[in-house]
């Protein structure tokens, strides 16, 4: 019998490549490819940066005959990016595709179904590395005396590069998923995959203090001193590094060849391996995750009668759902709530660094009593809330069930006004945010405590009406993963300009205030703020009412 | 009571012609079956009726409660089943049932026993906490159709309901909507399974490309035709 790998594999490039363009370009259309070159375009100053590095990098490292370290540091940094990422994206992959059910009865090896969705992550991964790894072989290439060997082999061991980390990620995947029951818990992988990606940008925010000196050869030279323990151990355990920068380095001639053949060796290898992990462990861990589970609880009568007892209004029975469909879903929660916490955090840090503002000290009082210190606060707290997607996705994430809702003997501007509060109550969470760092820097007068409370509670629902708009105009209903409801939805990044198209109203209207009467600052803000959102109360309603009935799905 | 005078419905901007000038009138006390090939627009009749899909013309009326106009009042006259029992996952089948009580304002005393009245025929007692997620199909629909009568709908609209039941539910569904309606009710359903439309319906109608080809009680049905059942009289009318 032929094998299968090539259909499968046929179906699963054509299904990754898809999937790719319409995330990148936002649209299934043919049409959405001539916007790829205008999205690489946009990082091309990331890749500069990176480049220059490279470069800076290579001067310092080639004065003792180090140049080639530069391959080694880049090519283990793209293998690892490979593999931290490659967890994650090889268990969606592996056993959490929607194909799985069709895939697994046809008559086909376990291993053959793994080395066709293996090959599907590896196109994706080729694009995570690129803006790490490319930068670096092409300024080695330029830089450095190469053999004409060079070209052909860059290009074999970049597309073999990501091959051993993902086959580690992959065997790690399916021995995890064989001995546990994780594959019943897939919210808990979302929350680990969500706290990964905060570690990193943590991890990076630390790593760009570290190198605050910039790309001056003097700086860099202090790095590699400093970071003497770490570069030798990359070139102790990575091997595939080694080899692969053996191969390629100008005065490798005659370890060149050898180290190339092992490295190949070492990826075929690593591939036979994974096959015969999955033909043993794939559909034990697979299979295992299916069934359905039962409490077999039954409720007494009494507790049936106390739990039937209460009969709430339609408002708060509606408020009810909001929370618990919100706070029982990781990946909404987490694209919720993650970037308000973390923002400040970000956004504080660089300014208490050398140099910052804040560096000398965070004790402001000195500019407690001035009347633009509860407007900045305000500011802030209503970026903080722009940058929550829970207004901007609350009729998306209904989904499918969003029948439910239309079916209701229920006005939907009542439904919308439900949506509200809940977006509400995380608004005020950033106002106690705010209200905790006007502590930390020591504005927090009692006037001014009292201006952000009032004033962050009315922002908060200019901001959650206005996301609800825009959410109102374009649900995206049609998700079959929570994540596409919060990722795949761009109504956050319009929220983001409605907002601020209101705060340069509010801020105009703040300045004229200011000039006019300065003493009327702020209760006449609060009073703008609170037309703000009676208004924006009134359109959101109104279209609902127009707009509910009119979504077809 | 369901009136649909010259209700039209089309998709992709007209090109396709879901439901075409269909008039129809379901009687209190009447349970209805609704037949017809696939695509032939049962559901999307259906989701004209309950208010999922507005009409591009004609009217349609909920127990006197225009659907378009009078929205919500209609709303409150009906229950509907959907062809995919698809409900907040992440929500106890309890949780669910009280959200459906609230919505509606079902009382206390009258929601505790219909849940342990529904459960108990279901059987769905011992998964009443537990969250829908880990519901089957079949669970899923006898979970739906608890919350559809938890308020004693006068008018009450399934959509393939006996799909993924197993044959005790089923029954038991059949026995409900006979009950409902000796309550003076009315219940309007979709089915393929011509068996149970010709054993349980006072009256049908089989719809095809969007129109109504024929409707009335068995007895009409058959004049006419050659065929005896409604099986015969189906294929005879949908061949043509």
């Amino acid at each position: 019998m032929r094998s299968a790998v090539w259909p499968l594999l046929k179906v699963q490039l054509l299904n990754s490549w898809r999937g790719t363009t319409a995330k990148f370009t936002g649209t299934k259309s043919r049409w959405g490819l001539l916007l790829l070159p205008l999205i690489g375009m946009g990082f091309i100053p990331l890749v500069l940066a990176i480049s220059m590095g490279y470069v800076a990098l290579y001067t310092v490292m080639n004065m003792t005959g180090q140049g080639h370290i530069l391959l080694t540091l880049a090519l283990t940094a793209g293998q690892l990016v490979c593999l931290v990422f490659g967890i994650l994206y090889v268990i969606s992959a592996f056993y959490f595709s929607k194909d799985l059910s069709v895939l697994v009865p046809l008559p086909v090896r376990p291993g053959e179904i793994v080395l066709a969705k293996f090959v599907g992550i590896l196109i994706g991964e080729y694009l995570s590395m690129a803006p790490i790894v490319l930068p670096a072989l092409v300024a080695y290439g330029l830089m450095a005396n190469v053999s004409w060997l060079y070209i052909p082999f860059a290009v074999i061991i970049y597309l073999l590069l990501p091959v051993v980390p993902l086959v580690l990620a992959a065997l790690f995947s399916i021995v995890l998923m064989r001995v546990t029951n994780m594959r019943r818990n897939r919210d808990l992988l979302r929350v680990f995959g969500g706290l990964l990606g905060v570690g990193l940008a943590l991890f990076f925010q630390f790593m760009s203090r570290m190198q605050q000196g910039g790309n001056s050869q003097q700086a860099i030279q202090e790095m590699i001193n400093n970071q003497q323990p770490l570069i030798q151990s990359v070139s102790r355990y990575v091997v595939t590094s080694v080899w692969a920068t053996n191969a390629l380095r100008e005065d490798a001639t005659a370890l060149g060849f050898p180290s190339f053949l092992l490295y190949t060796a070492v990826v075929v290898v690593a591939l036979l391996l994974m096959l015969q992990a999955a033909d043993r462990l794939f559909f034990g861990g697979l299979l295992g995750g299916e069934e359905t589970r039962s409490s077999g609880r039954q409720l007494s009568q009494s507790e049936l009668a106390q739990e039937t007892g209460q009969v709430r209004s339609p408002l708060w029975a509606l408020f009810l759902r909001e929370v618990r469909l919100l706070n029982r879903t990781p990946s909404f929660l987490m694209a919720g709530v993650l970037p308000p916490i973390l923002m400040p955090f970000f956004m504080i840090f660089p300014l208490t660094q050398k140099g910052g503002p804040l560096s000398g000290g965070t004790d402001l009082s000195r500019m407690a009593d001035s009347p633009w210190v509860p407007l900045i606060v305000l500011g802030a707290t209503l970026f903080l809330n722009t940058i929550s997607a829970i207004p901007s996705s609350a009729i998306s994430r209904e989904g499918r069930w969003f029948w439910i809702s239309r079916s209701l003997p229920i006005p939907p501007r009542v439904q919308v006004q439900a949506k509200m509060l809940h977006a509400l109550l995380f608004s005020l969470f950033n106002v106690v945010i705010a209200m905790a760092a006007m502590i930390f820097l020591r504005v927090a007068t009692p006037l001014n405590l009292a201006y952000v409370l009032v004033g962050g509670a009315l922002a908060g629902i200019v901001s959650s009406y206005s996301g609800l708009l825009v959410d109102i105009f374009r649900p995206h209903l049609t998700w079959t993963d929570p994540q596409q409801a919060m990722k795949g939805n761009f109504n956050s990044l319009f929220t983001l300009v409605v907002n601020l198209l209101l705060a340069l109203v509010t801020g105009g209207v703040a300045a004229l205030l200011y000039w006019l009467a300065q003493p009327a600052l702020m209760p006449g803000l609060l009073i703008l703020l609170a037309i703000e959102g009676w208004a924006l109360g009134k359109v959101t309603g109104w279209l609902a009412e127009k707009n509910y009935m009119e979504y077809e799905f | 009571m369901i009136e649909l005078v010259g209700v039209s419905k089309s998709y992709g901007n007209g090109a396709k012609k879901a439901v075409d000038n269909l008039s129809l009138t379901v009687r209190p006390g009447e349970i209805f079956g609704f037949l017809g090939p696939n695509g032939a627009g049962k559901t999307t009749t259906i989701k004209l009726i309950v208010g999922l899909h507005k009409p591009d013309s004609g009217s349609v009326k909920v127990n006197g409660y225009d659907i378009v106009s009078q929205t919500l009042q209609a709303k409150r006259q009906m229950a509907f089943v959907p062809d995919t029992p698809e409900v907040y996952d992440r929500l106890t089948g309890l949780e669910y049932l009280n959200f459906i009580g609230d919505v509606y304002g079902v009382g206390p005393r009258d929601r505790q026993e219909r849940i342990e009245r529904f459960a108990s025929t279901f059987e769905l007692t011992h998964a009443l906490t537990d969250r829908i997620s880990g519901y089957s199909h079949g669970m899923q629909q006898k979970l739906v159709v608890m919350s559809a009568l938890l308020h004693n709908p006068p008018v009450w609209i399934l959509d393939e309901p006996m799909v993924g039941l197993d044959p005790r539910s089923a029954h038991n569904l059949k026995e409900l909507m006979a009950d409902h309606t000796r309550q003076g009710n009315t219940v309007f359903f979709s089915t393929h399974v011509l068996e149970v439309a010709e054993r349980l319906c006072d009256r049908v109608a089989i719809i095809n490309k969007g129109r109504i080809i024929a409707q009335g009680t068995m007895d009409e049905l058959r004049k006419g035709q050659s065929g005896e059942t409604l099986e015969k009289i189906f294929l005879e009318l949908t061949d043509k």
